[in-house]
């Protein structure tokens, strides 16, 4: 597993990357855009988890194939292995339902921040919304799962 | 105390203050909370499958990011009770859902139709510009509610299921309480 001086540089690639415009067209969702808006990345919670992951991590990252919240959810997302919320740390992945961002801490009430590409799909009884690419309470810490991602030749 | 005042009152109010405006009066702990529950029925109304239009933002009180997970098509719900815990108004309702749409662990959204009953619970806050009750996000348990109808491919419809299907399904259930 990487060490917290990796897991530091993942929180600032993270943050250094700017704002997203949320998409999961990719997925099969119409009506969610196609192309970002100017000088945005497109994609959806979990392509800023992978950006922040490989972008911080180069090739000392163990890798594999874009994770979803599902992947993450069912324990199949490749290149990372879950860690107890007592041993999670800035860079973890944390996951909560549907929504995934890059944990930066635990406020004094319990709640679990990250950093995250926010927004929701059309499909969403909402309707589609592209929300600021910010740090967000991801709520209650026994609500959240954290994953940490291994390094290279790790199993 | 006179109309005035309490309108006065209510925009003073800070956002977690325990306290229904439209009834004037501060609820205990425990106590029902029947202004929630109109709350949850209207954005539960928005969120059926035969619904023409999004839920709006001024029945939310909380943002809802990514969607949920599961995400059900919603045929008919009816709510059960409330009380209150703290700050929040806690909202259950019986849902009636004819398909669970969730994300496949290789990309694409993947639909299952089936019938089935749940029952969820809601927490709502008041909100500090009307002071009214506002749906804080998905269901405590995490689902959410889905559009179907802007599925596309590469989507998956499982098991020969359709938007018309499901629809149909939906339809056929759609008795309100």
């Amino acid at each position: 597993m990487i060490g917290a001086a990796q897991g530091m540089q993942v929180a600032r690639h993270a943050a250094e990357g700017g704002e997203w415009t949320y998409s999961q067209y990719p997925s099969g969702v119409q009506g969610d855009p196609t192309e970002p808006l100017g000088g945005e990345r497109l994609g959806d919670c979990t392509d800023l988890v992978r950006y922040a992951v490989s972008g911080g991590l180069g090739s000392a990252w163990a890798g594999g194939e874009k994770a979803n919240t599902a992947a993450f959810n069912n324990g199949t997302a490749e290149g990372f292995t879950e860690v107890m919320r007592s041993a999670a740390r800035p860079g973890d992945v944390v996951v909560r339902g549907g929504h995934a961002g890059i944990f930066t801490g635990i406020n004094s009430r319990d709640e679990v921040r990250g950093f995250a590409n926010n927004g929701q799909p059309n499909t969403s009884a909402g309707g589609y919304k592209d929300n600021a690419t910010r740090v967000i309470n991801f709520g209650p810490s026994k609500e959240t799962r954290f994953f940490r991602p291994l390094l290279a030749g790790e199993p | 105390m006179g109309t005035n005042k309490l309108v006065v009152l209510c925009a003073m109010l800070p956002v977690a203050a325990a306290w229904s405006c439209r009834t004037g009066k501060q609820e205990a702990t425990g106590q029902q909370v029947p202004a929630a529950e109109v709350t949850l029925s209207e954005a539960l109304r928005h969120s059926l499958s035969s619904a023409s239009a999004p839920l709006p933002d001024s029945l939310l009180a909380c943002e809802a990011y990514g969607g949920g997970d599961p995400q059900l098509a919603l045929a008919r719900f009816r709510v059960l009770g409330s009380a209150m815990h703290a700050d929040t108004a806690v909202v259950r309702a019986e849902v009636v859902s004819v398909a669970d749409v969730r994300l496949a662990a290789d990309g694409p959204y993947e639909v299952r139709q089936r019938v089935r009953t749940d029952t969820l619970s809601w927490s709502l806050l008041p909100l500090a510009e009307s002071g009214r009750w506002g749906v804080c996000g998905y269901s405590r348990e995490g689902v959410g509610f889905v559009r179907l109808q802007y599925l596309q491919p590469p989507a998956r419809w499982l098991n020969g299921a359709s938007l018309a299907s499901v629809q149909d399904l939906a339809d056929s259930l759609a008795i309100e309480h």
